[in-house]
């Protein structure tokens, strides 16, 4: 009894001689069970990262959106009312209840006039909602007093801006012929490198005197305000009775205007990108089945050698229990390890080893030790005389 | 020996193999992720173009330009503070050696006459979208029956036009000229426009080509009046509030004579001043001697010589010069004429001999005109200028696929308003009757109150006979787009909803018969690597050719982020599938061997060579690799293809012959390893360890 007492008392130590006497089989478990937790954290951390970027890209894609009539043509040939211009900014909700939040749905609207002038002589006045509304001033420097933004060019203060190298003063008088009137602007800033014969001014300024600021505009084009809301936004812009689906089969009734959304390549890329997401989230159960599979036949195999090693402990009155927990403790061991060794490799690569990536990781292990478990339970369980008769 | 050892244990054989399969099929699903992925990468890839097109920058010294210092032998200028500003020849050679250029994209504009559909000019739709530059050439193309009521030579605007004729007619009928134009307010009196070498003789003495009070028949251009919009106070009404309308009109003598109070055409001296007028184009370009063009177009580029639309030019002598014309033009003998005198009815003119060629050719050829389209062909639709600034985009149908393209497959792309105006539809056949490629470039303006908007415009020449390749083919109508109504894009070609967009492969005679010399520069696009717009514009700023290039990506340079996610995870994937294998691979060997050692030393001390031994245990494995591998490599394709295929696009369906090749290679490295270790093990010193 004392004898067999010794016995069980040196079973750590036995293991560790025996982890040592098998240095190569032992590195093998390890590194398998360490590349099964870094496939692990690798795979899950390729699904995180291919999210992630999916989430930049939609953020980051403008969906640009053009006006057109409602069978999709004359872009630049609308002759609309700037009603239409003020339904996009949101500033119509009163007028129509469907017409509410539209600057939730739509962004930075463009629209422009021009008109000449009768006062500066040879000079246009072009009214802008922003600066990119006018593509002559494409490369043109802007230079804005302090206290002024391009904001201010959605609303209807009467300020300018004007060129370089025009002589003005503080303010400058503008004349316009029909209507006839000549409101006084302040100039706001000045534009180098720009068209030399326009004065910019915002897109609703009033003529100072009261009169309607309505007028017709040829073309507007605006960007969808939230890309990762395409859908919700265009089903906001087109259930209002003002914004159509452009369709040839239309019938122009001078009321409503179609909205061709330039989002085909950008859904087509969506698509793309999201089944490749979802191929890499399929991937990772039919990875986790295989990773397990490679893992328990490894253990399988490996603690298969040492059968009669398990038979001899067994003759010298080891109990089945004790020689199951030896064969399990030393896999456990050597899997602990290599998970640990795998983890660290995944953690100093940068992949992902929190949440999902543990989860993953500990299903592998556990695959692993279920390898090690059957292979140890039948080592275990077996007739000593057999076990002994299997390498012989 | 071995193989009754794996007899005997059949079920530990069974186990290694599965070993090994399952690392196989881990590698292959592995391996055709990421070929799977790279397949994505590419068609993400091919949704995107990056295009580069020349902006018509000035490369001439301007005022603000610092002094210059030389001017180089390619034409390049190079400043005194060292800038230098490259010539067009040095951005063409610069191009050469740029990175990140794929390809240089030349499209090809011809005109096909198209039976059974009208034309569309463009003041079809609406007569107020007329612009003379789209019309020229095609639609344009007129018989006029006129009679001369006024020559007048220097009108006294300016020293440059003083040798100038200026012919004023009178209209009898528009012989032939498309509907569109036949709109009410048309004018009594036209102006006529002709080359001025045409109206001095041989001698180079002053010699109008026509005498007041008699008339003619007129082959030309009809240019209408221009349009331009206006403002104008609306009132208010039940429905709408007043305000501001912005209105186009066409500038008509009664428009000016409304505001001035002048009627020119009633005036018989007013139309010597500055009124607007419709017009009669007869000039012509100028041939030589020999074959070659004299006149060029706005792009300084040969006038294209289509039979019967040229004159023929000789040269003055010092002596005959006198006013500095160079040349004297005359109609080829050989040509149709550009005008005939005739008398009484124009009708009965045309029944007789001289009228003969009117009637059936000149006539013929006018009508051809006008019923025709002009026809792009491109093997990149989304290149073109005009879809990259999202000007022209897809309203109906789809664009051209890679395939047709690649195929020259008969399918085509029209404007939305050519199908609507002629009742087309996506899958109907349009029938080209195409032409020799000619063209020229023309600049035209869109007037926009008193700014004038300029744009070059390539327009085809009229569809002459002998320019006709004979071929007429059907395309299929794949696609609809939208166009603007007066599409003026200052760097790229602007196109109209009347040109047929096709693929180049689909018409091998016209691109047989196009002459690369003349193509346009507005046809070319230049298509760059997706994401090296910058590496292609810092390379051109080195070399003195900055900003000389606009660019569009649709996008990419958004989408970069996620297209750099998919490839680290597609090289991710191949490497763990990879390292499985490897992992999956030494487990087997060593539990493969490590059955076999202990029978391989008793065979060895029973006498058996090492090589016998070593071939013994090869033989014994090689069948359970050859399972293992080989059945991995199919359950992994299965199980991916399975997946992908209830669930994925088609794009990433399992590239068998890869998986087999992958297989065959996994299965060589495998056994090449195996036959090494099988050595080792069969040279092991016999007495190394001890027995039992």
């Amino acid at each position: 009894m004392r004898e067999k007492k010794c016995v069980v008392g040196c079973l750590p130590l036995l293991a560790l001689r025996v982890l040592l006497r098998r240095p190569g089989a032992s590195l093998l478990l390890a590194a398998v069970a360490a590349l099964g937790v870094y496939a692990g954290c690798g795979l899950h951390s390729l699904v995180i990262q291919q999210q992630r970027s999916i989430e930049e890209t939609v953020r980051s894609t403008v969906i640009h959106c053009t006006l057109t009539d409602v069978r999709g043509m004359n872009a630049d040939n609308l002759s609309i009312s700037t009603a239409y211009v003020e339904m996009l900014l949101g500033r119509k909700a009163a007028r129509d209840p469907s017409l509410a939040d539209m600057d939730q749905a739509v962004a930075n609207v463009k629209a422009k006039v021009d008109w000449e002038l009768a006062r500066p002589f040879g000079m246009t006045l072009c009214r802008v909602l922003s600066f990119d509304s006018d593509a002559r001033l494409e490369g043109a420097e802007i230079r804005l007093d302090a206290g002024w933004s391009e904001e201010d060019f959605q609303w209807d203060d009467m300020v300018c801006l004007i060129p370089e190298d025009m002589d003005a003063g503080e303010y400058v008088d503008v004349m316009v012929s029909n209507p006839e009137a000549a409101p006084r602007l302040k100039v706001i800033g000045r534009v180098s490198g720009g068209p030399g014969d326009v004065i910019y001014c915002p897109f609703f300024m009033g003529w100072g005197d009261g009169s309607s600021h309505a007028f017709s505009i040829q073309s507007c084009t605006f960007d969808i305000r939230d890309t990762a809301r395409l859908e919700q936004c265009k089903e906001k812009l087109f259930s209002t009775p003002f914004f159509a689906e452009p369709s040839m089969n239309a019938v122009p009734d001078g009321f409503r205007v179609g909205v061709l959304v330039h989002d085909e390549v950008y859904l087509k890329s969506l698509e793309e990108l999201r089944s490749n997401l979802d191929m890499l989230g399929l991937l990772q159960p039919l990875l986790l089945v295989l990773i397990g599979g490679v893992s328990f036949f490894a253990g399988f195999l490996v603690n298969r050698r040492r059968a009669r090693e398990f038979a001899v402990m067994r003759c010298l009155g080891v109990r089945r229990r004790a020689v199951f927990g030896q064969a399990l403790g030393e896999q456990l061991a050597l899997g602990l390890t290599g998970g640990l060794a795998g983890l660290c490799a995944a953690q100093a690569t940068g992949l992902e080893v929190r949440s999902g990536g543990l989860a993953f990781s500990g299903a592998v292990m556990g695959m692993f030790l279920l390898g090690a478990a059957v292979c140890a339970g039948i080592a275990a369980g077996g007739s000593v005389m057999k076990l002994m008769k299997t390498e012989e | 020996m071995f193989h009754k050892q794996n007899a005997r244990q059949p079920w530990a054989a069974v186990l290694l193999a599965l070993l090994l399969a399952l690392a196989s099929a881990f590698s292959c699903i592995g391996l055709s992720g990421w070929a799977s992925f790279r397949r994505q990468l590419a068609a993400l890839d091919a949704q995107y173009t990056t295009v580069a097109y020349s902006g018509n920058n000035d490369i001439y010294a301007t005022i603000y330009d610092p002094p210059v210092k030389e001017y180089l032998e390619d034409g390049s200028i190079l400043f005194e503070d060292g800038t230098l500003r490259a010539s067009p020849q040095r951005v063409e050679r610069l191009i050469g050696n740029a990175p990140g250029v794929l390809r240089r994209d030349t499209n090809v504009l011809t005109a096909a006459h198209t039976p059974g559909l009208k034309g569309m000019s463009s003041g079809a739709v609406d007569p107020l979208a007329y612009v003379a530059a789209y019309d020229q050439g095609r639609y344009a193309q007129s018989v006029a029956a006129m009679r001369c009521v006024d020559v007048s030579q220097n009108p006294g605007f300016n020293a440059a036009w003083q040798e100038y004729y200026f012919f004023f007619f009178e209209w009898i009928d528009p012989v032939c000229r498309m509907d569109a134009y036949d709109l009410p307010e048309h004018s009594v009196i036209l102006q006529v426009v002709c080359n001025q070498r045409m109206c001095v003789d041989e001698d180079g003495n002053p010699c109008p080509p026509f005498e007041v009070g008699k008339t003619y028949l007129l082959r030309g251009n009809f240019v209408d009046f221009d349009t331009h919009y206006l403002h104008r106070m609306v009132e208010a009404t039940e429905t709408e509030p007043e305000h501001l309308e912005n209105y186009w009109i066409r500038n008509t003598q009664e428009f000016v004579q409304s505001i001035l109070g002048v009627d020119p055409s009633k005036n018989p001296s007013s139309h010597r001043t500055d009124f607007p007028w419709q017009q009669f184009d007869v000039f012509l370009p100028l041939k030589d001697t020999g074959a070659s063009s004299l006149s060029t177009d706005s792009l300084g580029r040969p006038y294209p010589l289509v039979p019967n639309f040229y004159l023929s030019g000789r040269g003055l002598s010092d002596k005959q010069n006198s006013l500095g014309l160079n040349w004297s033009a005359t109609v080829p003998e050989e040509s149709w004429p550009l005008y005939a005198e005739y008398e009484g009815d124009w009708r009965d003119f045309l029944e007789t001999e001289e009228g003969r060629v009117w009637r059936e050719e000149i006539i013929p050829c006018c009508e051809r005109s006008h019923d025709s389209v002009a026809v792009l062909l491109t093997d990149n639709i989304q290149g073109l200028s005009q879809f990259c600034k999202e000007e022209s985009a897809l309203l109906e149908g789809r664009y051209i696929t890679q395939e047709e393209y690649d195929a020259g497959a008969p399918v085509c792309m029209v404007g939305a308003d050519y199908a609507l105006y002629n009742g087309l539809k996506v899958g109907d056949t349009l029938t080209l009757d195409l032409y020799k490629p000619a063209y020229a470039t023309s600049r035209g303006y869109i007037r926009l109150l008193s700014t004038y908007t300029y744009f070059y415009y390539t327009h085809c020449m009229p569809l002459a006979e002998e320019n006709r390749l004979g071929t007429e083919r059907e395309y299929t109508i794949v696609g609809l787009y939208s166009t603007p109504t007066r599409p003026c894009d200052p760097d790229g070609h602007s196109f109209r909803g009347d040109t047929v967009l096709a693929p180049k492969g689909s018409a091998p005679e016209v691109l047989a018969a196009a002459e690369e010399d003349r193509v346009t520069p507005l046809l070319n696009t230049l298509v760059l690597k997706n994401g090296s717009i910058e590496e292609f514009e810092a390379y051109m700023a080195e070399n003195g050719a900055a900003n000389r290039f606009r660019y569009h990506d649709y996008g990419y340079s958004e989408m970069r982020s996620s297209v750099e996610a998919m490839e680290g995870s597609a090289l991710r994937l191949a490497a763990l599938g990879g390292a499985a294998f490897v992992a999956g691979g030494a487990v087997f060997l060593l539990a493969g061997f490590g059955r076999m050692l202990p029978a391989a030393r008793g065979l060895r001390l029973l006498g058996a060579g090492p090589r016998r031994v070593a071939g013994e245990m090869l033989c014994a494995l090689l069948p359970l690799m050859a399972a293992g591998v080989l059945a991995g490599g199919g359950l992994g394709g299965l199980l991916y293809g399975k997946v992908c295929e209830a669930v994925l696009s088609q794009s990433l369906a399992p590239d068998w012959p890869g998986l087999a090749a992958c297989a065959l290679i996994q299965l060589a490295a495998l056994g090449a390893v195996a036959a090494v270790w099988a050595a080792l093990a069969a040279r092991r010193g016999l007495m190394r360890r001890k027995p039992g």
